[in-house]
């Protein structure tokens, strides 16, 4: 079995085991999503670290980056530890959730730059640029739709209403940061005829983890108040989804190299 | 046939013989060289003494040696991994990878493939020793080297396989690289090490420009016949390589340069057999031809028939490498022509010359003339 054919199997596998939550009963389905989402979380933290002890220089500095993303990441989706943080914080929790996104974010964008230092690129290819382009658009959409949820908030706490609109923008800057950064990891590879498709894999889930909600948004035409209230939903599954495929991406990155020697026992003699 | 379109053919037989050695270590059937008689492997006097004579005459030989060597590996490790289902992406990024992860992984796809290929083909046995990342460099250590066990020479001679080294890692991970011998087995050392590295390094460049410029080797062809024919009686199969390995330094290093090395593998040819016949008359009785039958035969060469014709002599050759497949040459062997013209001067007494040779079905027929 080569490593892409590991990672389409893995992918197939993680959309069945994210499914599992559409068909569960109600309660069954939020126990599911409130302990899974940040276990598989921190288990891509897990395999992240293991993975940058794979190599040396920058891009141990990334994984290790990511780790760090990922384990705090993991730790803002523990459902008791954000309402008792809810609970203490009071009216500073969202001034907080800012200042905790910042910091979680700066991982990830030390990543990027880290990534820019490895992979070569001087300039991005026009399907990048329509990718990059479409991404601009998206999150431009992704804040003016949150334009009416905040002038709503804005007239019952001016704090809350910022630190609302500034959650979604930081949230769009990391998308805007991070597809130039997958784009040009995508043509370095194809440049060097090389197939690392896990890497993408990574980059994607991240991304997608990162901007379902809002995506989703868009589609229900929900507001993110309602969306937070759901659990056990289909954006539930999204997130699950997405948490395995980058725990399925880090996986196969980690044994790329044992996948693909055990094909040469196949070919060739004892 | 031009220098181009004679390198193109070489490098179509050397992909050929590359892809005969793969065969013997994948599963299913085993490719052979199409020797009934003689089998598939060779003494290694055979290869040693033309190349390490044709160095001696021609000091720029050694570089031809290592650019055929790294050329043809190159090209056909590359193949080699693909064709295996080794993704292009296998040593992604290898250069920032972990030392221990480097040495490892690097070791466990070499063994698995490239010193099985070496081992299967008698070649020698081929170890990672170590590598280092930030440098850039390897150290390889290559046990019973064929090119030069045996040869008892002052220097490392081992260009091809230098060259070979540096083309098989290359390829593995798809960068350039030079390789140049720190240990020579023949010449005292337990093994062959060979340090590989960035061409623009210099602990890599000077020393390999040095190797490979100022060369000058003293070449015991009596000494290197006996000793083979001793570990070849020995039972102890240590004297063989793969007749492979000798077509494939034909083909890379010697028939695309055929037109201009052709008069210099005639001589080397003449130069071996005319030192060596009083060896061979020491060892061997009988009649100049059955001594020229059983010799080749001892060293697993060629299949022999001499028929004496007057004063001079037709000599009907069989399996040897120069014309079995791939190689088949059909007319010009001249490395065969110049030793059977001295051994046949020499130990029948008549002067003769090499009149010429032409292709008889899957035999050669060469013609030696009384000299006017």
């Amino acid at each position: 079995m080569t490593s892409s054919k590991f990672l389409v199997l893995g992918i197939i596998a993680a959309l069945l085991i994210a499914a599992v939550i559409l068909v569960l009963p109600d309660g069954a389905a939020s126990n599911y999503a409130e302990h899974g989402q940040p276990i598989f979380m921190f288990m891509s933290a897990a395999l992240a670290l293991s993975v940058a002890g794979m190599y040396r220089g920058d891009m141990r500095r990334v994984f290790l980056l990511l780790t760090g993303f990922l384990f705090f990441y993991g730790l803002f989706n523990i459902s008791w530890l954000v309402d008792q943080a809810f609970e203490v914080l009071d009216e500073q929790f969202f001034k907080a959730l800012l200042a905790y996104q910042i910091f979680s974010y700066a991982f990830l964008l030390g990543a990027c730059i880290f990534i820019l230092r490895v992979v070569s690129v001087p300039s991005l290819s026009s399907g990048s640029r329509i990718a990059v382009g479409a991404t601009v658009l998206f999150g431009v959409a992704i804040v003016v739709n949150s334009f009416d949820e905040y002038g709503k908030i804005l007239d019952i706490n001016a704090e809350i209403a910022v630190s609302y609109l500034l959650i979604r923008i930081f949230d769009v800057l990391i998308m805007a940061a991070l597809v130039p950064v997958l784009a040009m990891y995508v043509q370095n590879a194809r440049s060097q005829y090389q197939e690392s498709a896990s890497f993408a894999v990574i980059g994607a889930a991240i991304i997608a983890s990162l901007t379902l909600v809002y995506a989703y948004e868009f589609a229900t035409n929900d507001s993110l108040w309602d969306i937070a209230e759901e659990e056990g939903s289909t954006l539930d599954f999204l997130f699950l989804f997405g948490y395995l495929s980058l725990i399925v991406g880090l996986l196969v990155h980690r044994l790329h190299q044992v996948i693909s020697y055990r094909r040469l026992d196949g070919v060739l003699r004892s | 046939m031009t220098q181009a379109s004679s390198s193109i053919a070489a490098d179509r037989l050397s992909d050929q013989l590359w892809a005969r050695a793969l065969s013997k270590i994948t599963r299913g059937p085993a490719e052979d060289a199409g020797r009934a008689t003689m089998g598939d492997q060779i003494s290694t006097f055979v290869p040693q003494v033309a190349t390490s004579l044709l160095m001696s005459s021609n000091p720029a030989f050694s570089r031809v040696l290592y650019a055929a060597g790294y050329a043809s590996s190159k090209r056909n490790a590359y193949f080699i991994m693909r064709r295996l289902g080794m993704p292009s992406d296998f040593f992604w990024k290898f250069d920032i990878w972990d030392d221990e992860r480097a040495f490892t992984t690097l070791k466990k796809v070499m063994d698995r493939i490239f010193k099985s290929l070496m081992k299967k083909t008698a070649q020698g046995d081929l170890d990672l020793i170590s590598v280092d990342v930030v440098n850039g460099r390897f150290v390889v250590e290559f046990k019973g080297c064929a090119e030069c066990s045996g040869v008892g020479a002052d220097r490392s001679i081992c260009f091809f396989h230098a060259g070979m080294f540096a083309g098989v890692l290359g390829a593995m991970l798809d960068r350039d690289l030079d390789a140049w011998e720190s240990e020579c087995g023949g010449s005292g050392h337990g093994a062959c090490r060979f340090v590989i590295g960035n061409p623009t390094d210099r602990e890599i460049a000077a020393p390999l420009d040095d190797q490979l410029g100022s060369f000058t080797i003293e070449v015991d062809p009596v000494g290197m016949v006996g000793g083979s024919l001793e570990r070849l009686r020995g039972d102890d199969n240590s004297g063989v390589v793969d007749v492979g390995y000798y077509q494939l330094l034909l083909a890379s290093s010697v028939l695309s340069n055929l037109e201009i090395g052709g008069d210099a593998c005639f001589e080397t040819g003449a130069r071996v057999g005319a030192e060596i016949i009083p060896l061979i008359r020491e060892q061997y009785e009988g009649t100049p031809e059955q001594v020229i039958e059983s010799l080749y035969s001892d060293l697993r060469y060629m299949t022999v028939d001499v028929i004496p014709e007057g004063d001079g002599f037709t000599v009907v050759i069989g399996e040897a490498p120069e014309i079995a497949s791939p190689l088949n040459q059909a007319a010009f062997v001249p490395f065969i022509a110049g030793e059977l013209d001295s051994l046949l001067e020499g130990l029948s007494g008549n002067a003769v010359r090499f009149a010429s040779s032409e292709r008889d079905g899957e035999s050669l027929r060469l013609v030696f003339v009384p000299e006017v």
